[in-house]
Order: structure tokens, then C-alpha cells, then sequence
């Protein structure tokens, strides 16, 4: 039933909108070329990030680093019911949002998008915004630097999302 | 995206410890080897990504500019009128928090920095004391920072990259915890207001 939903979102979403466009007058050619035209710097500005990372990611997986870490966090995952792999995700979400993209799309890229794991870094990248980044950025930006508890508003936030993403992704996702 | 202090300590990190175990286990060579094609592959993947996030970002500017987004912060309306109980129902603030809310609701990555950082700015323009943060901007920042989102489409865009059957799958469950988030976000809100006038109320 999922199954059914999701396939049809993207395809009913696309025409929807081209044909309220359509309706509404919108140059729908035109306005989706300016559109794509920002897409494509979104996409470009991507690309030293996903350098940084999967680099780094590649020399630290490769060189059996990664297994020993992994090795070193399992009890600790386990005893939390979550899979080794996914745990330092959670860890990594509300630091960096470029790093947990990352390291959630090499998840998705070594161990395949439609498996358990591939689908759960999928939730868990999606789970949260990154709590560091928003409380620097928008927070400086009115010059406010005592945070309060924004703080942990956040972390809270990740904690729940995180939680919420691991278990859903295991009852939706399951075989 | 900057280069925060722990993603350096972070990135350091993975190379020092990757080449340390690499030089005890006597994997140095295929190390390097890895992170060379890491390069290659880095390249098809972000290109191929650019191209999903261009052809989305055509299709959501069609809808910005066919006045979905004008719709969408219609039906935002009644529950910025909850959260937000002190802004009076036409001040311009809530035309900036939605137009920011839609942008992260519709996965708008590239337009919800700006938005958010204007909706701030009006959001300050009504604190009673600018310098601390009022009651509203904290609300504000909990909505932003658990990020309820209905497409998330940078997943799904790095989903259809990596060949996957189904890539928009995802989006149930990424509801269900963006909603969780935001509610435990603003749960904490409400109980440090709720501390707040309890410690007020204690005799001296």
C-alpha cells in the first residue's frame, strides 16, 4: 500500500503542478528553466562537500577503520536497538547537516538505496534540521548569542526524530 | 553549509585514523586507491544528483509562481494562529513565517535559509527585548529546527541517484519523525515556560 502511495506521489505531484501552472497562466517552459537554472547552482555548490566526505569516508571505510569504530559503538547500538551503521548518523545529524548528507548517501550508495539500512539513513537523513547550523546562523543573524534553551529544543528534536525515524523505518520497511 | 569546527575536527579525524589503522593492518595502497575513485565516483554521483535537483527545482518554481505557495501559507494559517498567539492575524511576520515553513515543507533547501533568516528579522522587529530571545522566536526556532517536511527532496534526489525502485518511499516515515521532532521541540519549550513562571512564583 506504501508501495502504491509513494510511486504515485512524484508523477501526480509533477503533472498537478504543471497543469494548475497551465491553468494559472504560468509559462510553465519558461518558469521551470529559471527554476532549474537555481537547482543546477544548488547542485554545483554540492559538489566540494560530497568531495570532502566521501573521500574521507572511502579512505576511512577501505582502510578498516570504519569496521573498528563500528565494532567499538555495536554494544552500545545494540543495547539501543539501533544498527551500528545508522548510530553515527544520529550522532553526526545535529552537528553537520553537509556531513550526516554525506555520510547518509554513502550509507545509501555502499549498501543499496531499497535496503533496510539504505531506507533507514534515508529517514534518519530526512528525521531533523541540523540543530548546530540553525541555532549559529539564524540566531547570529539577530545578533543573539545567549541561546536559552533553544539548545535543547533541538536536541530533544533529534533525539525523538531520530528515535521515530529507526522505528517507523523498521515497521514500514521490514521484508 | 560551512565548516564548523567539529566537522573539521570530524574530517581530520577520518583521514588521520583511516591512514593509522591502514599503515598497522597493511592496507596503505588500497587506500589511496579507494579515495582516487572515490574522486570519480563523487563526480557521476553529484552529476547525476544536479540534474534531479535542476529538473525539481523547475518544477517547484512552476508552483511558486502558479501561487501554490500563496495557498500553502493559506493552510498554514490555523496553526501559526495557535502557535503564535500574540501576533495579531495580519501582521506581515506570519506572511514571512509561512512563505519559510512552505519552503522547508516542500524541500526547498536552497530558498529556506533565506526566508528563515527573513522571517527572524520580522520575528525580532516584535521582541520586547531585542537581545533575548522572545517567546516567539523560540517557537519559531523549534518549527525550523525539527523541519516537518512532506518532500524531502534532496533524499529523494540522492534515492533516484543511487537507483533506487522507489525513491520517494521514504516520505511516511520522514513525516512521521519531522512531526515528532518539532513536537518534542516545542514539548521543551512549553516546560522551561512553565519552570520559568514556576521559579517567579517562589517567595523569596
Amino acid at each position: 500500500m506504501l508501495n502504491f502511495i509513494s510511486s504515485w506521489i512524484i508523477p501526480l505531484f509533477i503533472l498537478c503542478v504543471i497543469l494548475i501552472g497551465e491553468i494559472k497562466g504560468v509559462k510553465v517552459y519558461d518558469a521551470f528553466i529559471r527554476g532549474a537554472k537555481e537547482g543546477l547552482k544548488t547542485g554545483i555548490r554540492l559538489f566540494p562537500f560530497f568531495l570532502a566526505i566521501f573521500g574521507a569516508l572511502a579512505v576511512f571505510r577501505t582502510s578498516g577503520a570504519l569496521n573498528f569504530i563500528s565494532s567499538l559503538l555495536s554494544p552500545l547500538a545494540k543495547f539501543l536497538g539501533i544498527p551500528p551503521e545508522i548510530f553515527p548518523l544520529g550522532l553526526l545529524k545535529p552537528l553537520s547537516g553537509s556531513g550526516s548528507l554525506g555520510y547518509m548517501s554513502e550509507i545509501i550508495n555502499q549498501q543499496g538505496p531499497d535496503s533496510l539500512l539504505g531506507l533507514m539513513a534515508s529517514v534518519v537523513g530526512g528525521s531533523t534540521e541540523t540543530t548546530f547550523y540553525v541555532i549559529t546562523v539564524y540566531l547570529g543573524s539577530i545578533g543573539i548569542s545567549r541561546h536559552r534553551h533553544t539548545v535543547t529544543m533541538g536536541i530533544a528534536a533529534d533525539i525523538v526524530s531520530f528515535l521515530v525515524a529507526v522505528i517507523s523505518s523498521r515497521l514500514f520497511f521490514r521484508g | 553549509m560551512r565548516g564548523d569546527k567539529v566537522l573539521n575536527k570530524i574530517w581530520f579525524a577520518l583521514f588521520f585514523l583511516g591512514y593509522m589503522v591502514a599503515g598497522a593492518t597493511g592496507r596503505i595502497e588500497k587506500t589511496t586507491a579507494s579515495l582516487f575513485i572515490s574522486i570519480e565516483s563523487t563526480v557521476k554521483f553529484t552529476l547525476g544528483l544536479t540534474g534531479f535537483l535542476a529538473f525539481w527545482s523547475g518544477i517547484l518554481r512552476i508552483a511558486e509562481e502558479a501561487g501554490l505557495m500563496k495557498v500553502m501559507a493559506r493552510l498554514l494559517h490555523p496553526f501559526l494562529r495557535r502557535l503564535f498567539p500574540n501576533i495579531s492575524r495580519h501582521a506581515p511576520v506570519l506572511g514571512a513565517i509561512s512563505l519559510s515553513l512552505s519552503a522547508n515543507l516542500l524541500g526547498l533547501s536552497n530558498a529556506s535559509t533565506p526566508l528563515g533568516l527573513k522571517a527572524m528579522e520580522e520575528l525580532n522587529k516584535l521582541n520586547p527585548n531585542p537581545g533575548q530571545i522572545s517567546d516567539e522566536i523560540a517557537v519559531y526556532l523549534g518549527l525550523v529546527m525539527g523541519g516537518i517536511c512532506i518532500i524531502p527532496s534532496t533524499i529523494i534526489a540522492i534515492r533516484a541517484q543511487a537507483g533506487s525502485n522507489n525513491p520517494a518511499l521514504i516520505v511516511g516515515p520522514i513525516l512521521l519523525a519531522t512531526v515528532a521532532g518539532t513536537m518534542a521541540a516545542l514539548l521543551v519549550h512549553k516546560a522551561s515556560k512553565i519552570i520559568g513562571s514556576g521559579k517567579k512564583k517562589l517567595p523569596k
